[in-house]
């Protein structure tokens, strides 16, 4: 069997990172917008379809995590048996650190503002337009953290290598 | 949007109200609180009120519906499982009931006669049952007891109080039972203690008997010691006895309670329908009676405001006129500034079930345009480019198929659903099929041995050149933001905000320019030539206005404006997801075949089939909700504003009764 290359090991170590923090952030987020919104439909049962939706906004996290470790594994070429240097993988690592930590912070910091953002909008339904607003602005930094790991994959060579 | 202001003579006010109601093409405005306080007006008129039936209307409305609402309770259903799907796809069709049009004084009167007899019907059976179940908790309450002192063999009506004694019987934990033997002749010996077994949980049933005087304290005693005291009158025989016939006298009631209920059943499938038309005529009656209270009045004339689509004024026009014989003036105008103009949105067909989505987030207010059809043609696209899935798409689509040509044809949430999920089909069919994706790589891994699906485009095969769709995915995201802006700049131009035009919306496309400009010139000469110069300064310039109309703050918003461009990155993400997770379920069935002797090949069609379902679900919640989120934050927050209210027709709603025309 063909051992996989240090380089690739590495940069499947960044995948990991990458998706498992930004999972972690985006798990708890959620967690705590649906637990907001459970006592929302409890209170008022028209309230399902945005209570979904607010939950489903700090999803975003782990997608880019998802995505990220993804993009790691297609071009570090660990899904075809290739390989890419020890330098590569190193940097690699910095990438899914990026988003993946980012992605943590910013994941739980969106699932508070939606649990509140719910409540609001269970007293107020005009609240809807500026609780998702709200509820958005905590997504800049997994944002940065997400351009981050795509300039490091780029200018580290990894994508278009 | 006009607005409409009516006079006409009294007597002719009914009439109009009816049949504004019956066309429901206005929206009566309530100015009973503007008359009350502006002067001017009250010197001319007064706030009008509900008629006077309207209480009685509304008593019988009540009545109705709780008669309805119980023989709902008590119908006979069909709860079968073939009924239910079939009920899910082609549910029968609702027939429309002809009835006459009644005024007020018929209808109260139909309605008390229809009430009466159905109540004739029921009353004595819900009296029955009544009685049956007073009797059931007598009887359950005796077995209890009876259950308990099994070991006493003494007919238990033999167990009251008399004129020197009082007896107590219950029972109490073995401890307590102690403490009490050590106890109780501090108060009496004169006193009788009848002992049963002890039961498995140490508790012990008592039977104490002692002298009238006494029998408070003893009492008092026991209650200290937590002792359960048994109910026991209304009971009488021996334990054995009580407990064989309380059996056969639960089944016989039980037997009795059904053949009562049947019967309501066949009551309930005689009158449903009668009563359901009836419901609605009341509640029809109703709101006529009551939007006088709108009004406002004269000695001899009535006055009503009403908003009408200019579509629609003539109709208007022409059914005031005919109805009041001529007997009317109506003065049309446009809207007034300080008016709060209700807002009906006019869309073509194909776009109409994206209403509720802009609806979900604001009504449009009176002077914006109406996003809905750039919603509906770019949701679906969205929807697609989020599932990427040929297979997947085929099944979406045909689960919306059978909503709008099922449920849809009643509802008309599932009508709209339906027709959205078509359209986001067809989109992730295509989207799939360039992009390599039918039920994941279920083509290259089984059929084809690794070569693509015929239709996909190479530079955007899912897996191999993920980058390129992440490019593409940026650029709609470039195109949908700035669609957004022109928007907003359209907007704030039509309302005459030059100032907020530029600053919050023209802004972001100079910057763009500056920065696509700037990009061109420095890969074109691969330093800082002239174009680059160019694109330098361009790009200063708008920093500079986002610093003069929005304060330092401005410059911050860059960050913002980059996160919102970024966001649109998820579309690859959720393809990806997607694909990936497909592929996954692909492998696992794969493995289950290679790997499991015998029963692997049992499994893997279950695993390919329930994995794909939770896939399909998952990711078109996912790509649904993406898909809106993309549109809330992304797209409407460059120019939506909303806010008004929505045009709410004063119509009388007929889901199972139409009206004969005289």
């Amino acid at each position: 069997m063909v051992e996989v290359a240090i380089g690739t090991a590495l940069a499947a170590i960044g995948a990991g990172v990458a998706v498992g923090f930004a999972g972690l952030g985006s798990g708890l987020g959620q967690g705590i917008a649906a637990a907001g919104s459970v006592g929302a439909v409890a209170e008022d049962s028209d309230m399902f379809a945005k209570g979904i939706i607010f939950t489903a906004l700090p999803e975003t996290q782990a997608i880019y995590g998802f995505l990220i470790a993804i993009l790691l594994l297609v071009f570090s070429k660990i899904m075809t048996g290739g390989s890419i240097s020890m330098t590569q993988g190193l940097v690699a690592i910095g990438a899914g650190a990026a988003i993946g930590f980012a992605g943590l912070g910013s994941g739980m910091g969106q699932g508070i503002t939606a649990a509140s953002a719910v409540g609001a909008v269970v007293e107020d339904a005009d609240m809807f337009a500026r609780g998702i607003i709200f509820t958005a602005l905590s997504e800049t930094q997994a944002i940065y953290g997400f351009l981050i790991a795509i300039l490091l994959m780029v200018f580290g060579k990894i994508i278009g290598g | 949007m006009r607005k409409l202001k009516i006079i006409t003579l009294d007597q002719y006010a009914d009439a109009t109200v009816r049949s504004l109601h019956e066309e429901g093409i206005v929206q009566i405005q309530d100015i009973s609180e503007r008359i009350q306080q502006d002067a001017q007006w009250r010197q001319i008129l007064k706030p009008s009120k509900s008629t006077p039936y309207t209480a009685k209307v509304s008593s019988l409305l009540m009545k109705t519906t709780g008669l309805v609402d119980f023989l709902d309770s008590v119908s006979k259903k069909d709860q079968s499982i073939l009924n239910t799907i079939k009920g899910f796809i082609s549910p029968p069709d609702v027939v429309k009931r002809e009835v006459p049009d009644l005024d007020t004084e018929e209808l109260i009167q139909k309605a008390e006669e229809t009430i009466n007899e159905v109540e004739q019907q029921t009353r004595p059976f819900e009296d029955a049952l009544t009685q049956l179940d007073a009797e059931r908790s007598e009887v359950k309450n005796a077995q209890d007891v009876a259950g308990k002192l099994l070991d006493f063999d003494v007919d238990l009506g033999n167990l009251e109080d008399t004129d020197y004694t009082s007896v107590v019987a219950g029972r109490m934990s073995s401890e307590s039972f102690e403490k009490f033997k050590e106890g109780y002749s501090s108060v009496t010996d004169k006193i009788v203690i009848l002992e049963g077994e002890k039961s498995s949980d140490n508790l012990q049933s008592i039977i104490i008997i002692t002298r009238k005087e006494f029998g408070d304290e003893i009492a008092g005693l026991l209650r200290k010691l937590e002792f359960e005291r048994f109910e026991m009158s209304g009971i009488s025989g021996k334990p054995k006895e009580i407990m064989v016939n309380s059996e056969s006298r639960l089944e016989s009631i039980e037997v009795e309670k059904n053949g009562i209920l049947d019967k309501l059943g066949d009551v309930s499938a005689q009158w449903e329908e009668p009563l359901l038309i009836l419901k609605e005529q009341l509640e029809i009656e109703k709101d006529r009676n009551e939007i006088f209270s709108s009004f406002g009045e004269t000695d001899k004339t009535v006055m009503l405001e009403a908003w009408v689509t200019a579509k629609q004024e003539q109709q208007a026009l022409e059914i005031i006129e005919t109805t009041t014989q001529g007997h009317s003036v109506v003065e049309a105008t446009d809207p007034e500034e300080l008016d709060e103009i209700p807002v009906k949105m006019d869309n073509p067909r194909f776009a109409k079930p994206y209403e509720f989505f802009v609806d979900m987030y604001a009504p449009p207010s009176y002077k914006e345009i109406d996003p809905t059809i750039l919603v509906a043609i770019i949701f679906p696209f969205f929807f697609g480019f989020c599932l990427t899935d040929a297979g997947y798409g085929i099944i979406d689509a045909l689960i919306g198929f059978v909503l709008y040509r099922g449920l849809g044809k009643a509802n008309k949430t599932m009508h709209d659903l339906g027709l959205i999920f078509i359209a986001c089909g067809v989109w992730a069919f295509i989207l799939g099929m360039i992009t390599n994706g039918f039920i994941g790589d279920f083509f290259p891994k089984w059929i084809t041995g690794g070569t693509p699906i015929f239709t996909t485009i190479p530079s955007i095969d899912a897996f191999v050149h993920p980058e390129y769709i992440l490019v593409f995915a940026l650029i709609v995201g470039v195109i949908h933001i700035n669609m957004g802006l022109i928007m907003g700049a359209i907007n704030n131009l039509n309302i005459g905000d030059f100032r907020e035009a530029l600053g919050t919306n023209l802004v972001w496309i100079i910057l763009e320019i500056g920065v696509a400009i700037f990009a061109v010139g420095y890969l074109m000469s691969g330093g800082l030539g002239t174009l680059a110069m160019i694109g330098i300064g361009i790009i200063a310039v708008s920093l500079g206005m986002l610093l003069y109309f929005n304060g330092f703050f401005g410059l911050m918003d860059v960050s913002g404006f980059l996160g919102n461009l970024l966001s649109y990155a998820r579309l690859l993400a959720l393809c990806l997801s997607t694909g990936g997770i497909a592929m996954t379920v692909n492998i696992l069935t794969g493995l289950s075949v290679d790997m499991i002797p015998y029963i692997g090949i049992i499994i893997a069609p279950i695993i390919f089939i329930g994995g794909h379902i939770a896939n399909l679900l998952f990711q078109s919640l996912g790509a649904f909700i993406n898909s809106m989120r993309l549109h809330y934050v992304e797209f409407f927050s460059q120019f939506y504003v909303g806010g008004s209210s929505k045009f709410e027709a004063f119509e009388a709603e007929r889901q199972f009764t139409k009206v004969t025309k005289k």
